[in-house]
């Protein structure tokens, strides 16, 4: 084994491996930090929704029930008068559709038999049971309810209440929905996300007869949904696909879409009956969380190299330099004594450390003993 | 088919409406339905019929770049402006529309245009007036007006190049409603507007790579508290980065050689050194005017660059730090022979042995890591 190889290389090795244990640790940290913040913006991002959805229901209700206060509407649903029932509703709802995104108005017999849709009068008399577990609940247990449902006209989110008779005798229902993507486009507005609502394809076909057909295009096809509102479509079709959609819980993940990095959260929407009727995606640019990250790895990584260059220059100089290049000089030297070559001055001793320089000076004076100057063997002690 | 309710369901009908404009916080001027005959003339007021502010939808098409200077920070391009809103004045019959509407193009739009209320809006970062720009009005039966305006422009705006050559530059059209505040007249877009907002797929861009437009509405500030409403229609780009490697990367990471040299060109012998400082000096001098030169080269056809915080005047600004150090090791070393008096002869050698290495390396890895910075 050669000193002047293995030693530094000993040492080296050993300050690679610790400087990469701590980089990579730093690193980890570092990473693990942005990915936390990422985590509370999922999480924030999550609580808006839901606190978006849960308001929209009680802006629903509290419009129903201010309609349904008025002692005429209440008049014409208990004596089944549909015209003055219409009458009395049909200009207010026409404010409350343009202006915020009301989107239906409907007044229920028990069960859930449709009585008069404000938002499409020609429509009545059909049943509903089968599809709104909602209105058949109001109508029995005789109590509000809140929820998102598909109705034959799309999906909106309801406030539903039962009315009463001047007697006091329950005469049925009225409902009343908020359109899904005002709501959306206000998350957009106030927040900087975008995103977009995904219904089974099934659900909305058998139910929502009144929709559209166009909707039900390949463009708006994502696995077993399709699109049925999105804040930028071009965007969320990069965003979300077939494969990221089925999800039966909240579940988020990082995509780029045209070179920046976006969080992406996914929502299960459930309706009144708690059955998942859909999807509803958020994404949100995180370049920024991203790029902190990133530069910190570049960061954190270079500054490890550089350490590990410097601090194993450092060894090299000092072990080779101070140590094992004068003991070469010293025994090339010690080598010509033993083999008689005169006195000459050492190359470079009078830069070697104190040490060095006494031992290479008991090495001279060892060798210009003459041999009466040395010790008799007998005389040792 | 079903006749008019009583007059008192209508009375409870208004007098709801204040009350649900009460709870949703709306203006009660939503509750004014007054309209003029669609005959009256000229209609120039603000259109109240659906109540107050006006909200007119902006949705912006790219239809053609044809230039953008990130040196100058201006892009010219060929947009497709579509601005939509209501005047229930200009309702009609539906069987009065061909096609679904009243359609009217150039100077007929233009002669519509004047006898009609249009929203006051402003291209803030517009430069001068436009090469081109030609007017389609449309007229739809349940009173919606929508203009589309085709216009070649050209635009200021901001260019961010601090990760440069990795960096994204947004080609921002910035729409204002002059005179009106948002109380009359807002400017908003819908889902439709944003699918609108895009770029044409035959849109090239010589090196930049073009991406998705997005809209964003914002509010201004006005005097005393007035507020106008802005939506900006911003089209992301994206740099070619492998362009940039020929013209700049390269002669960045060469002239960073220069340096190395004298430590390359140099052999320690003995306790001194083979080459005379002087000629490793020169070096070094030549060097320099090398980097200066390049370096006027790139503020010459990148202005930008050189007066922001970017890769490539960090590189820049690495590559005379290195030029020192090597000046710095000139003079120690192989001048003064500073080391050697200082420590000996041996540890001179090595660190001279370990400099010729790690003083590249260092660099080089300091240059890259830039590079990276810019590209995480």
């Amino acid at each position: 084994m050669k000193f002047r190889q293995s030693a530094p290389a000993i040492l080296i090795g050993v300050v690679i491996v610790v400087i990469a244990t701590v980089s990579v640790v730093s690193n980890l940290i570092s990473h693990r930090m942005a990915a936390s913040f990422e985590e509370t913006q999922f999480v924030l991002m999550g609580q808006i929704m839901q606190s978006k959805l849960s308001g929209a229901e009680g802006k629903a209700l509290a419009a129903a029930e201010s309609l349904a206060s008025m002692p005429p509407v209440i008049k014409a649903f208990s004596e089944q008068d549909r015209a003055a029932l219409l009458a009395a509703t049909q200009g207010s709802f026409k404010v409350l559709h343009e202006k915020h995104g009301i989107s239906q108005a409907q007044f229920h017999l028990a069960p859930a038999v449709s009585f008069l849709r404000v938002h499409n009068p020609e429509k009545f008399d059909d049943d509903q049971s089968k599809f709104r577990q909602m209105v058949v609940e109001v109508n029995r247990a005789n109590g509000i309810r809140k929820g998102i449902e598909v109705t034959s006209s799309g999906i909106g989110i309801f406030g539903s209440l039962p009315l009463a008779d001047d007697a006091g005798r329950a005469i049925g229902s009225f409902e009343m929905a908020l359109e899904f993507g005002p709501l959306l486009d206000e998350l957009k507005r106030a927040y900087g996300f975008e995103l977009a609502l995904f219904i089974n394809e099934k659900i909305l076909h058998e139910t929502a007869t009144s929709l559209k057909g166009d909707i039900f295009n390949e463009q708006n096809r994502v696995g077993p949904y399709v699109k049925f509102y999105s804040t930028h479509p071009e965007l969320l079709r990069t965003l979300v696909g077939s494969g990221d959609i089925n999800i039966t819980e909240d579940a988020h993940y990082l995509r780029e879409a045209n070179g920046v990095p976006h969080g992406v959260l996914l929502q299960p929407i459930y309706n009144y009956a708690k059955k998942q009727i859909g999807v509803v995606a958020m994404a949100r640019d995180f370049s920024a969380t991203r790029l902190a990250d990133g530069q910190a790895v570049v960061w954190q990584t270079l500054l490890g190299v550089l350490s590990a260059m410097l601090l194993a220059g450092a060894i090299l100089i000092v072990l080779r330099g101070m140590v094992t290049r004068p003991l070469a000089v010293l025994n090339e030297r010690i080598a010509a004594m033993a083999d008689g070559a005169p006195e000459r001055e050492l190359s470079g001793a009078p830069g070697w450390c104190d040490e060095m320089r006494e031992l290479a000076q008991s090495c001279e004076r060892l060798a210009n003993q003459t041999p009466a100057d040395k010790p008799a063997a007998g005389d040792a002690s | 088919m079903i006749p008019a309710g009583a007059g008192a369901a209508r009375t409870m009908a208004a007098i709801l409406a204040l009350m649900l404009a009460a709870l949703l916080s709306i203006s009660p001027a939503v509750a004014s339905t007054t309209e003029k005959p669609a005959d009256a003339a000229p209609l120039v007021s603000v259109p109240t019929g659906k109540g107050l502010p006006v909200v007119v939808r902006a949705a912006l098409f790219f239809n053609q770049i044809q230039a953008f200077n990130d040196n100058q920070n201006t892009f010219e391009a060929t947009t497709d402006l579509r601005l939509s809103w209501f005047d229930l004045r200009l309702r009609y019959p539906a069987e009065e529309g061909l096609n679904g509407y009243k359609e009217y193009r150039v100077s007929a739009a233009e002669a519509e245009l004047a006898k009609m209320w249009t929203p006051r809006i402003r291209l803030v970062n517009r430069v001068g007036e436009p090469t081109f720009s030609e007017r389609r009005l449309r007229i739809f039966p349940d009173g919606r007006v929508e203009t589309i305006a085709r216009t070649t422009a050209t635009y200021k705006v901001p260019v961010d190049l601090s990760r440069f050559p990795f960096d994204h530059q947004s080609l921002l059209i910035e729409l204002v409603v002059q005179e009106d505040t948002i109380e009359t007249v807002d400017l908003d877009f819908s889902s439709e507007d944003v699918a609108f907002s895009r770029v044409a797929s035959s849109v090239e861009m010589d090196g930049w790579t073009p991406g998705l437009v997005n809209l964003k509405r914002e509010l201004v500030a006005g005097w005393n508290g007035d507020r106008y409403a802005r939506v900006l229609a911003a089209l992301d780009v994206r740099r070619v980065a492998s362009s940039t490697i020929a013209t700049i990367f390269i002669p960045l990471f060469a002239s960073l050689l220069i340096p190395f040299l004298a430590t390359w060109m140099n052999r320690a012998v003995d306790d001194g050194f083979e080459v005379e400082a002087f000629e490793l000096a020169n070096v070094i001098i030549g060097g320099l005017f090398a980097v200066i030169a390049l370096g006027f080269t790139i503020s010459s056809a990148y202005p930008n660059l050189v007066s922001s915080d970017n890769t490539v005047s960090r590189l820049l600004g690495l590559n005379y730090v290195a030029l020192a150090v090597g000046l710095v090791i000139t003079v120690v070393f192989y001048r003064y022979r500073m080391p050697a008096r200082w420590f000996g002869a041996h540890v001179q050698e090595q660190m001279f042995a370990f400099l010729s290495w790690a003083f590249p390396l260092m660099f080089i890895a300091i240059g890259l890591a830039l590079v990276a910075v810019s590209a995480a």
